[in-house]
């Protein structure tokens, strides 16, 4: 047992470290193809993410999900300026299963929110993402290039948001 | 460290690597008021759960593993966890046809209702199947899957039998997308249909029941099949789904012989600021499991979620409902309407307001015969007609919820519930009586500037029957984008017994760095339980320290 | 009409294979029909060897008065050759003001978290896994108990008991003869059980008495000590099949609950030590209680 604590903690400063140190990695990632669903209820593969070349907030969120929710909330008040500006598009990617799938639409609607709503009923995107909990962002680039993303949400964090897709617009390098 | 980081970024240079990594450690100590003493914590006051996730990609070839390890786990969760190894890890092969994955992985089928597998780490729930899976995209709208295996249980090898092999085919079509008539079309047509077997080995049980002992003849393939319809045209949306699954005896149904059906109904319509859902489910016999003998969480085959909403507020869930699979009737609706900003009834900044109601009852279950009565093994069981309602209420809930801003810097959400809770069949202790609840929660949130947020909850809890009374209280400091600190505390004020009307106060500090969070908690955790979807774990009470890691890469 | 599907050839390939897959999954599905199940005729079990029924139960546990009852019925149709041991455990075996008594003892905590004993009321089998894992549910046991009655007889068990009233001291005088050469060792546990303790018990199964809890309950065959330690003691370190191996025992009771007339000795031998193994032998008889 104490070789196996041991060997959890080695495996997890690995980590830690990996977490860190993105910025060293060479190359940028990409948005994994997974085939999740749209709100009609046909697949929809996550290649399809695009944005005529702009930039993409991917949000991952659920309608059980209080600080998403907030989340979503803070971005629906500035999202037209924001779009407006930058020509940004969010997708908000449900991971709610079949307990409350078929309500996100309907909440979605509910809300007058005008984000791409997509479906990860079974979390094959979220585990593909590699996102342990929600809410957590990404921001990708004209190129599909992961550029940023963040976990939690804290009131004030759409700014961060939005500073991150105008670098993207500029061409800025993101630390 | 050195040479493996060296080798480390090597691989990375043509291939893609993520992954999360995700540790809660708990440092529990006795309370005498709580009446936790050193017995109850067993030797074990350190305990930790953790896990780290990693996936590879490179072109079309993916692999990966999670080592998970529980040293040992943390109370509440089942000790059959205690341990560390690799539970979970495959390899897949992707093109535009085909996907072939071998090893561990999590597959559902429509709603699930035939076939899910999934894992949820805060209800320690993990039922992936380790075998072979096939997805056959022959062209644009049609997706065909096969699976082949034996599901996860805790650390427990397969071996001798102790659980079935599972085997499902699925097929999935899109008819817009298959039929060039209807590529256009306003009305977007899905439909399906799957056929899952079980199989377990064993032809005859031998098991007293009364005052004599019996041999039972036991099905060694079980088959649970079924077929789903979606139509949607403008902003209305149909979807139901019907399954059927031959005899079964096992021990969550006492050995009856009765097959089983679920039928699920979801009607709905949306347009931007309203939606309106009315959903319906009627389940008989349908729990689904590969190991006839087990009754605790896990080995489930199929996913029948409560159909009543997933409540967050500490108050508004000490009820939670859970799905009765040996037979219950549900009905829920909501409807949602944002009235606009800068109208009269609207204000400034407009306002949300949203009404949900749910009620779940038993079915009616008819004796067999004469001579047999309901629910007696060996037998039939029971019979019911399609879609009957019994008498027994399992379940209501009636919830408005008011979502307002006041000006640019306050925001409130305002939830007033009444709920029916039959704590006597949902916890399986049959003295007890129906709880009927008030409860009234109001979530102010102030944004000071655009770095510090404050937030208040109040929440209060009213109710004659089981405990009584309860007040909570919570105030949330958050500095955007790094630090949150919060103070809670939930008091059972109205309990009959002084002795118990308790504080469960709790405070939190954390930091978040781009994708990794860090939170240390002290306090009191109430005895309760944590329902996702169609499982519940019993959360024992507990007092101390929690440490809670994740990361993702 | 079809829109033209990509690659017809490829297509019509896969769809055998895929068809022959659907008939084998479509096929699985046994439909059965009615009797379900019918009277079990006696099992001979004579030349059988002894099976202890270890029931982990708990007086909070409304699940558990149904499930003994069961383990009783499945000891009177193994015409005696199933010993049932009651062990008292988990939270549901904790006392609490209203389920005052406590049966709960060191050693059965100690089994329950070395076997895995997550919940009640599951069972050991002798003591040896059943598809990779100890407790047993009982939909399990006749068919544990028929394994284990498949084996040989590998022992033969002379025990004699008695309790001094006066100087409240238990004396065991066992005498095991090995009837099978086995390849190690083999360990000795002595148990101490009582009949008829009497307390409270949730209860949800009419067929096993009065809801919400059936007050009074005899509490039969509960574990309440074992005479020599959790994971008893070495009898021999090699087995020899011709000589009568002779293990005395003497325990003090200090206990004032107990009531002497309902104590039963259970000695288990296991193999290859006393606290490695699985059980190869049982024997249960009563202590008598006598007076010096």
């Amino acid at each position: 047992m104490k070789k196996a604590s041991l060997l959890f903690i080695f495996l997890s400063a690995l980590v830690i470290t990996f977490a860190q140190s993105e910025d060293a990695s060479a190359k940028r990632k990409t948005i994994p193809q997974v085939n999740i669903k749209d709100v009609y209820g046909n697949v929809f593969s996550t290649t399809d993410i695009s944005n005529d070349g702009k930039p993409v907030i991917i949000d991952f969120w659920a309608t059980w999900c209080s600080p998403c929710k907030r989340e979503l909330n803070a971005i629906a008040d500035v999202y037209d300026d924001w779009v407006k500006e930058t020509g940004v598009k969010l997708y908000a990617v449900s991971v709610d299963n079949a307990r409350s799938t078929l309500n996100v639409k309907p909440y979605v609607d509910g809300k007058g929110w005008e984000y791409t709503v997509l479906l990860d009923q079974n979390s094959d995107f979220m585990r593909a993402m590699g996102v342990p909990l929600v809410p957590m962002t990404f921001v990708v680039n004209g190129k599909g290039e992961i550029v940023w993303s963040h976990s939690t949400f804290a009131e004030g964090g759409e700014f961060t948001i939005i500073d991150i897709v105008r670098k993207v617009i500029k061409g800025e390098e993101i630390k | 460290m050195f040479p493996c980081r060296l080798a480390a970024q090597d691989f990375l240079k043509n291939a893609q690597v993520t992954g999360s990594f995700q540790a809660d450690a708990a440092l529990y100590q006795t309370d005498a008021a709580m009446g936790i003493t050193s017995q109850s914590l067993n030797g074990q006051p350190i305990r930790i759960n953790g896990y780290t996730e990693v996936n590879y990609e490179y072109k079309s070839f993916y692999a990966g593993l999670r080592f998970e390890a529980y040293l040992p786990p943390l109370m509440g969760y089942d000790p059959q966890y205690q341990g560390a190894g690799v539970p979970y890890w495959y390899v897949k092969y992707k093109n535009d046809l085909l996907e072939i994955t071998a090893g561990n992985f999590y597959e559902q089928f429509a709603q699930g209702m035939t076939f899910r597998t999934y894992q949820d780490w805060t209800l320690g729930y993990d039922n992936s199947m380790r075998g072979l899976r096939v997805k056959f995209m022959p062209s644009k709208g049609i997706t065909l899957t096969g699976v082949y295996g034996f599901q996860r249980t805790f650390w427990i090898p397969y071996q001798n039998n102790n659980r079935g092999i599972v085997k499902g085919i699925d097929g999935d079509f899109n008819l817009n997308d298959i039929f060039n008539a209807l590529a256009n079309t306003k009305l977007k047509i899905t439909l399906g249909g799957s056929f899952v077997s079980d199989y377990q080995a064993g032809k005859t049980m031998i098991y007293p029941v009364g005052d004599k002992v019996y041999t039972f003849n036991l099905p060694e393939n079980v088959a649970c099949y079924g077929g789903r319809l979606n139509l949607n045209y403008a902003g209305v949306n149909f979807y139901s789904e019907y399954a059927h699954k031959i005899n079964d005896p096992s021990q969550m149904n006492v050995y009856i012989y009765k097959p089983g059906n679920s039928i699920l109904f979801d009607l709905s319509y949306s347009r931007k600021n309203f939606s309106v859902e009315v959903k319906s489910k009627w389940i008989d016999n349908f729990s689904y499991k590969s190991n006839r003998s087990y009754t605790i969480n896990g080995l489930d085959i199929n996913y029948l979620p409560a159909i009543n909403k997933e409540h967050t507020y500490a108050l508004a869930s000490m009820y939670p409902y859970a799905t009765q699979t040996t037979g219950e009737v549900g009905i829920a609706a909501g409807v949602m309407y944002t009235i606009p900003k800068n109208t009269k009834l609207g204000g400034k900044n407009g306002l949300t307001i949203a009404v949900d109601f749910s009620q779940v009852n038993s079915i009616k279950k008819t004796p067999v015969n004469d001579t047999t009565p309901i629910g007696q093994s060996g037998t039939l069981g029971y019979a019911t007609n399609f879609y009957s309602v019994g008498s027994e209420v399992y379940w209501q809930e009636t919830q408005v919820e008011i979502s307002k801003k006041f000006g640019k810097k306050v925001k409130g959400i305002f939830d007033y519930l009444y709920q029916t809770y039959n704590k006597a069949v949902v916890q399986g202790h049959p003295e007890d009586p129906l709880i009927y609840s008030q409860i009234g929660i109001a979530d102010v949130t102030f944004n000071v500037n655009k770095k510090l947020s404050l937030r208040w909850e109040l929440q209060g809890l009213w109710t004659k029957q089981d405990n009584g009374n309860w007040a909570a209280g919570l105030m949330e400091i958050t500095i955007s984008p790094k630090w949150f600190f919060s103070v809670s505390d939930q008091w059972n004020y109205g309990n009959s017994d002084a002795g118990k009307q308790l504080h469960y106060y709790n405070v939190a500090a954390g930091f978040v760095y781009n994708t990794s969070r860090i939170q240390l908690s002290y306090g009191r955790q109430r005895e309760g339980i944590i329902c996702v979807g169609g499982v519940c774990r019993y959360v024992p009470q507990s007092s101390g320290l929690t440490l809670t890691v994740t990361s993702s890469f | 009409m079809f829109m033209i599907i990509k690659g017809d050839m490829k297509l019509f390939r896969i769809l055998l294979p895929v068809m022959l897959v659907c008939g084998w999954i479509f096929t699985s599905c046994d439909k059965l029909d009615p009797p379900y199940a019918a009277v079990k005729t006696q099992y001979d079990t004579t030349n059988k060897p002894y099976v202890l029924l270890e029931e982990y139960t708990g007086h909070k546990c409304n699940n558990c008065p149904l499930a003994t009852q069961k383990a009783r019925r499945l000891a009177d149709y193994y015409l005696g050759k199933v010993i049932v041991m009651e062990v008292h455990a988990t939270n549901l075996a904790d006392p609490d003001p209203k389920y005052t008594l406590d049966l709960r003892t060191p050693e059965g905590a100690q089994w329950c978290t070395d076997f895995g004993l997550g919940y009640v009321p599951r069972a050991l089998v002798n003591r040896t896994p059943v598809g990779g894992s100890y407790p047993v549910n009982s939909d399990q046991w006749a068919a544990a108990i028929e394994l284990q009655m498949l084996k040989a007889v590998k022992t033969g068990i002379s025990a004699r008991s008695t309790y001094n009233n006066d100087t409240k001291e238990i004396t065991a005088d066992v005498t095991v003869r090995f009837k099978r050469k086995l390849t190690s060792g083999a360990g000795i546990n002595l148990y101490i059980l009582e009949d008829s303790i009497v307390g409270l018990q949730s209860n949800k199964d009419t067929a096993a008495g009065t809801t919400p809890e059936i007050n009074p309950y005899s509490f039969n065959e509960t574990f309440r000590v074992s005479m020599n330690g959790t994971y008893g003691e070495q009898l021999t370190a090699s087995v020899d099949t011709t000589i009568n191996y002779s293990y005395k025992k003497t325990f003090m009771v200090t206990n004032a609950d107990w009531d002497p007339t309902q104590l039963w000795l259970v000695t288990t031998i296991t193999a290859p030590s006393a606290s490695s193994g699985e059980i190869i032998g049982v024997s249960k008889v009563k202590i008598s209680p006598v007076s010096r």
